[in-house]
C-alpha cells in the first residue's frame, strides 16, 4: 500500500468515526427511544410502545406543528421575496463586485445567532431601538407591541436564514448564459417577459433549494421562538426541547424528534428526485 | 449575378468604443434586400460588434443605422424586425423544439392555429419535424444549429443575422450547413447578414463580403472581387493564399504596361495606376497563378525565375511546393495534378523554372 492510499484510507476511517459515534449511534439511541416508555426516576423503561408517536397527533400538538408550519412557510416566502432581487443583482453585477456583495452576506454568520437574536430583541423591544426612533420622530404616539408576537418569530426566522435562500438562488442565476435573455429580447419579449419565461423558470431549482434550506431549519430553531416568540407562537423545535428539558418525556420527544426528520428527509428526498430528472435531461444527448 | 438594388439597412458612420477601445471607426455600410453579406475578419476586428449594434443590443456611441431609411439605432431589440442566430445557438433549455420556435410567435400574441402551422412549416423546412417535442440538450450540434435557424426565420425578419454561426460545427457538417443554409436564404428571399472569420465559408456562401480589420471596412465586393482584385495587401493575405513580391518599377512602357524589377528578374507588369519610375510595388500572385517547369520541359514563360523546390506537399487534387528564388524568397505554387502525365511530382532540391501567366499578376503599392 502506497503512502497516498495510506493516507486515504485513514481520513476514511477517522470521517466513519466521526459519523457514526456523533451521528448515526445518536440518532439510533433517538430511534430507540421513541418506541420506549416514560419513567419517572429513569427517564426511559424498556418497554416497546407506540404510544409516543400517537401522543403527536393529539390536537394540542398538531395544532403547534401547523402555527409553526405556518410560520414557516411565511418566513420562506419572506426569504424569497427578499433573496430574490438581491441575488439576481449580485449575478448581474460585474465580477470583481460579486465575491465582495456575497462576503456582505455571509459576515453576520461570523457572529453568533444567539447574539444576534438577542440584538433584535433589543431593537423590537417596547423601549427598544425602533420603537424610541418612530416616537421620537413622531409617528407613533404609544409604542408598538413587537416583541413576543407571531411577528417578531417570522423576523428573526427570516434575518436569520435569508442568506440560505440567497446563496443558492444566486448559484443558479449566476450560471443562465446571457445569450438566452438577449435572444429572447431579439424574439421580441420584453424585460418583463423575459423575467418570467427566461430567468424564473431557470432558476426554479434555486428557489426550491433554497425554500427547503429555509424552511426546514424555520420548523426547529427553537431559540429564536424562546427569545422573540413568547409562549403562544412555538415552533416544532420547542416541543421536542421542552420534552427533553422541561417535562422530562425523553421517548416523546424522541418521537416528535424522529417526526420531524422522516418529514424533512422526505420533502428532501422529493427533491433529490426532481433536480434528478431536471439534470439527467441535461446530460442526455 | 445581379445586385439588388434596394437598401435595406444602412449603417452610417458608426463609431463604438468599449472604454478606451476602438471597435468600429467610423464605419459605414449599406445593406441590399435579398442579399447574401458576409462580414469577414479575424477576432477582434468588429464584426460582431456590427452584428449586435444591427440586432440592437449594444448601441452606437456615434453615426446612425438606419432600416428602409428610418432611424434605428435607439430602439430595443424586441422592437426590431430583426433575428439573430446566435454562435452558441441560445436555444432556450427548458423549452421543446417547439416551444422554442414558437416564442417569437407567442410574442407577436398570434392566434394558436397560425403558430402551429407556421412553426411546423419551419421545422419543416429544416427537416426537424420529427422533433418537435424534443428538448434543444436532446439533439446534435447540427439538429440545435437548425432549431436556432429556424427560431430566428419563423419570424420572417426583414433581416436575419448569423453569427459565426457555423464554427462550432465539425468540417463535414460545416459544408452541409453552409449549402443548407444558401438554400434557405434563397427559398425565404431574406436578407443575411454571416459573421465568419472562415474566408473560404465566405467566398463560397456570400454575395458580397465585407472585409474588416481593426474597426474599419477594408473592402466590400463580391467574392470574386475580392480574391481576384484585392483592394490592399491585407485583404490578399487574408483571404486565399498568396505570394507578395517586391519590385520596383524601371519605366513605363505603354498606358497598360512596365518594365519592373521584381525579386531581381526584369518583366513587363500590367499597371494601369499612375505610378511614377523607381516606386516600390508588391506583385500578389496566387499559388494557383504561378506555373512551374522541370529544365527539361518544353514552356510557354515570357520570363522565369530560376528556382528550386525546397518542399512538396501533396494536397490530394493538388500539389503544392514550395520554390526558392535565386534571391532566397520563397513563394508557394499550387497545380493541379494532370492526367497525362501520372508521375508528376518533384523531388526536394530539384531544379525549376517558376513563372507566371502574363497579366495575372496584380499590382500594389504599400499599404
Amino acid at each position: 500500500m502506497t503512502e497516498k492510499n495510506r493516507l486515504r484510507s485513514l481520513s476514511i476511517l477517522l470521517i466513519s468515526v466521526w459519523l457514526v459515534l456523533f451521528v448515526l449511534i445518536p440518532n439510533l439511541m433517538i430511534l430507540v427511544l421513541s418506541i420506549l416508555t416514560r419513567d419517572e426516576s429513569q427517564f426511559y423503561r424498556w418497554e416497546y410502545t407506540w404510544e409516543n408517536y400517537q401522543r403527536l397527533f393529539d390536537p394540542v400538538y398538531l395544532q403547534v406543528f401547523l402555527h409553526s408550519l405556518w410560520m414557516a412557510v411565511v418566513t420562506t416566502l419572506l426569504c424569497l421575496l427578499l433573496a430574490y432581487p438581491f441575488a439576481y443583482f449580485v449575478a448581474q453585477a460585474p465580477k470583481r463586485w460579486r465575491n465582495l456583495l456575497l462576503l456582505l452576506v455571509i459576515i453576520p454568520f461570523w457572529t453568533n445567532s444567539l447574539i444576534r437574536t438577542y440584538a433584535i430583541k433589543v431593537i423590537l423591544g417596547t423601549k427598544g431601538l425602533l420603537n424610541t426612533v418612530l416616537l421620537e420622530l413622531g409617528l407613533i404616539e404609544t409604542p408598538l407591541r413587537l416583541l413576543y408576537t407571531e411577528t417578531a418569530v417570522i423576523l428573526g426566522l427570516t434575518y436569520l436564514l435569508l442568506p440560505f435562500m440567497i446563496l443558492p438562488l444566486f448559484a443558479v442565476l449566476e450560471k443562465i448564459d446571457p445569450n438566452l435573455n438577449e435572444a429572447a429580447a431579439d424574439l421580441g419579449a420584453n424585460a418583463w417577459k423575459r423575467f418570467w419565461r427566461i430567468t424564473v423558470p431557470l432558476s426554479l431549482p434555486g428557489v426550491i433549494a433554497g425554500s427547503l434550506m429555509v424552511l426546514l431549519p424555520a420548523l426547529g430553531m427553537f431559540y429564536i421562538s424562546d427569545i422573540l416568540g413568547g409562549a403562544k407562537n412555538l415552533v416544532v423545535g420547542n416541543i421536542i426541547k421542552s420534552q427533553f428539558l422541561d417535562a422530562r418525556d425523553w421517548p416523546f420527544g424522541s418521537a416528535a424528534s424522529v417526526t420531524l426528520t422522516v418529514v424533512m428527509a422526505l420533502m428532501l428526498f422529493a427533491y433529490y428526485r426532481v433536480s434528478r430528472n431536471q439534470n439527467r435531461e441535461l446530460i442526455d444527448r | 449575378m445581379t445586385k439588388p438594388a434596394e437598401i435595406l439597412l444602412q449603417l452610417r458612420d458608426i463609431q463604438k468604443s468599449f472604454g478606451s477601445r476602438t471597435v468600429l471607426d467610423h464605419v459605414s455600410l449599406d445593406i441590399y434586400n435579398g442579399e447574401f453579406l458576409t462580414l469577414l475578419g479575424p477576432s477582434g476586428c468588429g464584426k460582431t460588434t456590427i452584428l449586435r449594434l444591427i440586432a440592437g443590443f449594444e448601441y452606437p456611441d456615434g453615426g446612425e443605422i438606419l432600416l428602409n431609411g428610418r432611424p434605428l439605432s435607439h430602439a430595443p431589440p424586441e422592437q426590431r424586425p430583426i433575428n439573430t442566430v446566435f454562435q452558441n445557438y441560445a436555444l432556450f433549455p427548458h423549452m421543446s423544439v417547439f416551444d422554442n420556435v414558437a416564442f417569437g410567435l407567442k410574442m407577436k400574441r398570434l392566434g394558436k392555429d397560425e403558430i402551429r402551422r407556421r412553426v411546423m412549416e419551419v421545422l419543416t423546412m429544416v427537416r426537424l419535424q420529427d422533433y418537435a417535442t424534443r428538448r434543444p440538450t436532446q439533439l446534435s450540434g447540427g439538429q440545435q444549429q437548425r432549431v436556432a435557424l429556424a427560431r430566428a426565420a419563423v419570424n420572417e425578419p426583414a433581416l436575419l443575422l448569423l453569427d459565426e454561426s457555423l464554427s462550432a460545427l465539425d468540417f463535414k457538417l460545416r459544408k452541409q450547413m453552409q449549402m443548407e443554409l444558401k438554400a434557405l436564404q434563397r427559398r425565404l428571399g431574406i436578407t443575411f447578414v454571416f459573421v465568419t472569420h472562415d474566408q473560404e465559408e465566405a467566398l463560397s456562401m456570400s454575395d458580397r463580403v465585407v472585409v474588416m480589420r481593426e474597426g474599419h471596412i477594408e473592402q466590400i465586393g463580391t467574392p470574386r472581387q475580392i480574391y481576384e482584385q484585392p483592394r490592399t495587401l491585407y485583404v490578399a493575405n487574408f483571404v486565399g493564399d498568396s505570394n507578395i513580391l517586391e519590385g520596383r518599377i524601371l519605366r513605363r512602357l505603354d498606358e497598360r504596361y512596365v518594365e519592373a524589377e521584381v525579386e531581381g528578374l526584369v518583366c513587363p507588369l500590367l499597371v494601369k495606376q499612375p505610378l511614377t519610375d523607381g516606386s516600390p510595388i508588391k506583385v500578389l500572385l496566387r499559388p494557383e497563378d504561378l506555373r512551374v517547369y522541370e529544365l527539361h520541359e518544353p514552356h510557354q514563360l515570357e520570363f522565369w525565375f530560376d528556382g528550386q523546390v525546397i518542399e512538396r506537399n501533396y494536397k490530394g487534387m493538388t500539389l503544392e511546393s514550395v520554390i526558392r528564388l535565386p534571391n532566397g524568397k520563397q513563394i508557394i505554387a499550387s497545380e493541379f495534378f494532370d492526367e497525362n502525365d501520372p508521375d508528376f511530382d518533384y523531388t526536394p532540391g530539384e531544379k525549376v523554372r517558376v513563372g507566371w501567366v502574363r497579366n495575372w499578376e496584380r499590382v500594389m503599392t504599400d499599404d
